[in-house]
């Protein structure tokens, strides 16, 4: 049993401690004393304060100060120690795509978090996972990461460790971050400066071993009626590591040909006419994924087949769907209808590349390289462990009811004391 | 003469006299000086002869000589009845003495100074009486010059048992020409100061001995609910805060009392309980000539 303000407690023990007072300076009735002379005595409130040697009303005493304390604990906020040795794990477990052998990694993280510990997958959100054993544990990770993101964000893992690190830190001296992740680039997004410098320690980091389509570059097959293609600029301009996939873009209607090549497994069939249009107003469509690719200009939307089974990987503004993927064979295919301006330099600008990137990526999406060695450091940091107790405290949000049955049993209390009290004044 | 327990504070006051404050009026022979001129041996003065005086009181030797007749006068001595008015009220019981054992205390007090005060009188061969007011009634003893009177007082006064809060004033109009009040001023201190006054203007004398416990001046220092004996009804409490006050308020009573008091020619005094009995006769019966030469 932990108190999340002890403070309380020595309220609790002050205001014990009048009442005890109070009931030995009680006003009270002072004995008599014959005295003739009583008539010069100052006319004032027939009961005077008296001190006593010993408490009176033992029976009142006795229910106020259990009323006290009950309310002293109730504010003191007890909780419950959970069960676990004195150093305790919370494993960040890296369950996207870009983890080669996620079985593996999960026994390994359930060997990490020992006793006590907690481990918590994450790719793009993040949640604990049950401890029940190992096996359990490999099956629910993989059964999660079936299709899922292609590389985990380290953001909501920091947030999801703080939330377990609160609540098995209590019972504990400190606590143990292990970060098992391949660190993909990307991982680290605005938020995750802020959120690691949250957690009072040092991060130990065990790097998995990624999945082979993050190491490579795309390789992007572009088949255009085109002479002087506006796309070919920014497929120039991908960053050199986005995965080792085929990538087919057609710039006219696909031919069963192009279909039947996207089945090969890694390959993704991008589907995009060349159709130009001059629009009068700047449209907004954003690139689903891990990194929303969100790109404003004058665009122009075109027809797109949605049919069952098409996921949704682009939306216009007003999630209008602007580009769709379908699974076919072990790769997809994939239809944007944003039409581009005519005239301007848009395709020569970041955001394009950034939306083009998107929608090139491997069908499970877009992995990323490894992080360099620079970042890893500044994620692991250095220094001690945390702090057990800073973290146990932290978690005002983790109330118990206990306090609710603390205030309820000192409101009974008190009612008995006033039912005893008009009793004993009757 | 058996008076029990006061034997030894009769031998305390054995041979001290009690003079009159002023010449008393004209009676059987006795002790105090006289306001009229008698036929005793001593010379004081003579005055013509009148009509109806006794012709053996004639200087003849005079009368031979210078052929007038004159009255041979001699300074006349009486006796001065003593009454004693002692009050029994129930203020008077304190401090309670449930043992029975203890000296001090009021009705302790007053029961001494009656019977020394009686015995002196007494010894002056002055009548001697007493009249105690209780709730039992008034006991009334005349006042006498026989032998065993103080006896007789003191048996009286152990027999009366102080209660209730019975009047003092209506006893001072019988009593005899030196009227001794003992009574602690908590009942009818108003009429009895008019009733002492009028005594005093008859020709009488008026003393006061006003009887203060020292418990009265210096209550307990513990809390306590003070209860006028009686009169229950006054029930105040008696703390720290309200102890300077009472102090203040009985000191003022006192005062008030003595000045008073004195202001109506009754001869006051004010007895401690904790005080020796013999020391305060001694005092009491002190004349006023000597008092204002013991001040300076």
């Amino acid at each position: 049993m932990s108190f999340l303000a002890p403070l309380a407690l020595a309220f609790g023990a002050v205001a014990a401690a009048a009442v005890v007072a109070l009931h030995l300076l009680t006003t009270r009735r002072p004995p008599p004393l014959l005295l003739p002379t009583a008539r010069f005595v100052p006319v004032s409130e027939a009961r005077a304060v008296a001190r006593a040697s010993r408490p009176t009303d033992l029976l009142l005493l006795l229910l106020r100060l259990l009323a006290v304390l009950l309310v002293a604990a109730a504010f003191a906020r007890p909780v419950r120690d959970a069960v676990g040795p004195r150093v305790r794990t919370v494993v960040l477990l890296d369950v996207s795509a870009s983890v080669a052998d996620r079985a593996a990694a999960a026994a390994r993280a359930r060997e990490l978090s020992g006793v006590g510990g907690a481990v918590i997958g994450f790719d793009t959100a993040a949640r604990e996972w049950p401890l029940d054993s190992v096996a359990s544990l490999a099956a629910a990770v993989t059964a999660s990461t079936t299709g899922g993101p292609a590389r985990g964000a380290l953001s909501p893992a920091f947030v999801a460790a703080r939330t377990a690190a609160a609540r098995i830190a209590r019972g504990a001296d400190s606590l143990r971050l292990v970060l098992l992740s391949p660190l993909a680039e990307g991982a680290v997004d605005a938020a995750t400066p802020a959120l690691r410098a949250g957690w009072p320690g040092r991060v130990e980091i065990e790097r998995l071993v990624a999945a082979p389509d993050t190491a490579g570059a795309p390789r992007v097959q572009v088949v255009t009626p085109l002479d002087d293609d506006p796309i070919a600029p920014a497929l120039d301009r991908l960053p050199a590591a986005r995965g080792a996939h085929l990538v087919r873009l057609v710039r006219a209607a696909a031919t069963a040909s192009d279909s039947a090549w996207a089945r090969a497994p890694g390959r993704v069939l991008l589907v995009w006419p060349a159709r130009f249009t001059q629009p009068v107003a700047a449209e907004g469509v954003s690139a689903l994924g891990p990194t929303p690719a969100p790109l404003v200009a004058p665009l122009a939307r075109l027809p797109i087949p949605l049919s069952d089974g098409a996921t949704v990987i682009a939306r216009w503004s007003d999630a209008a769907p602007a580009a769709i993927q379908v699974t076919a064979g072990a790769g997809c295919i994939r239809t944007v209808g944003v039409g581009l301006p005519l005239a301007g330099d848009l395709t020569l600008r970041a955001p394009f590349t950034h939306f083009v990137e998107a929608l090139v990526a491997p069908c499970a999406g877009i992995r990323g390289a490894a992080m360099p060695d620079s970042s890893v450091r500044w994620i692991a940091g250095t220094g001690p462990l945390a702090g057990a107790r800073a973290l146990a405290a932290d978690a005002a949000h983790d109330a118990t009811t206990l306090p609710a049955w603390l205030l309820a049993a000192a409101l009974t209390l008190l009612a008995v004391e006033l039912l005893v009290r008009r009793r004993s004044a009757a | 003469m058996p008076v029990g327990p006061y034997g030894a504070l009769l031998d305390a006051v054995r041979g001290v006299r009690w003079p009159a404050r002023r010449p008393v009026p004209g009676g059987a022979p006795g002790a105090h000086q006289s306001r009229t001129r008698g036929v005793a041996p001593e010379f004081a003065e003579y005055r013509p002869y009148r009509q109806g005086d006794d012709p053996r009181r004639i200087d003849w030797k005079l009368l031979g000589r210078s052929d007038r007749a004159f009255i041979r006068l001699a300074p006349d001595h009486a006796i001065l009845g003593t009454t004693f008015v002692v009050d029994a009220s129930a203020s008077m019981d304190f401090p309670r003495d449930s043992a029975g054992t203890a000296p001090a205390g009021k009705w302790s007090l007053a029961k001494r100074l009656t019977i020394a005060l009686a015995a002196i009188a007494h010894g002056s061969a002055d009548p001697v009486g007493v009249i105690v007011a209780s709730a039992a009634g008034v006991r009334r003893l005349e006042p006498r010059t026989r032998r065993g009177v103080v006896a007789e007082i003191a048996r009286t006064l152990d027999a009366a048992a102080p209660g209730g809060s019975a009047p003092l004033a209506p006893l001072i109009a019988s009593s005899s020409a030196r009227c001794v009040v003992l009574t602690d001023c908590l009942g009818d201190v108003d009429a009895l100061r008019a009733a002492l006054a009028r005594h005093r203007a008859r020709g009488g004398e008026s003393h006061l001995l006003h009887l203060i416990a020292r418990a009265e001046l210096e209550p307990p220092a513990a809390p306590a609910m003070a209860t006028d004996p009686e009169d229950a009804s006054c029930e105040r409490p008696l703390v720290e805060a309200t102890r300077e006050e009472y102090a203040i308020r009985f000191a003022a009573f006192r005062a008030e009392v003595a000045r008073t008091m004195r202001a109506d020619g009754v001869t006051y005094h004010e007895v401690l309980d904790d005080t020796a009995p013999e020391v305060l006769v001694r005092r009491i019966v002190r004349p006023p000539g000597a008092l204002a030469e013991a001040a300076r």
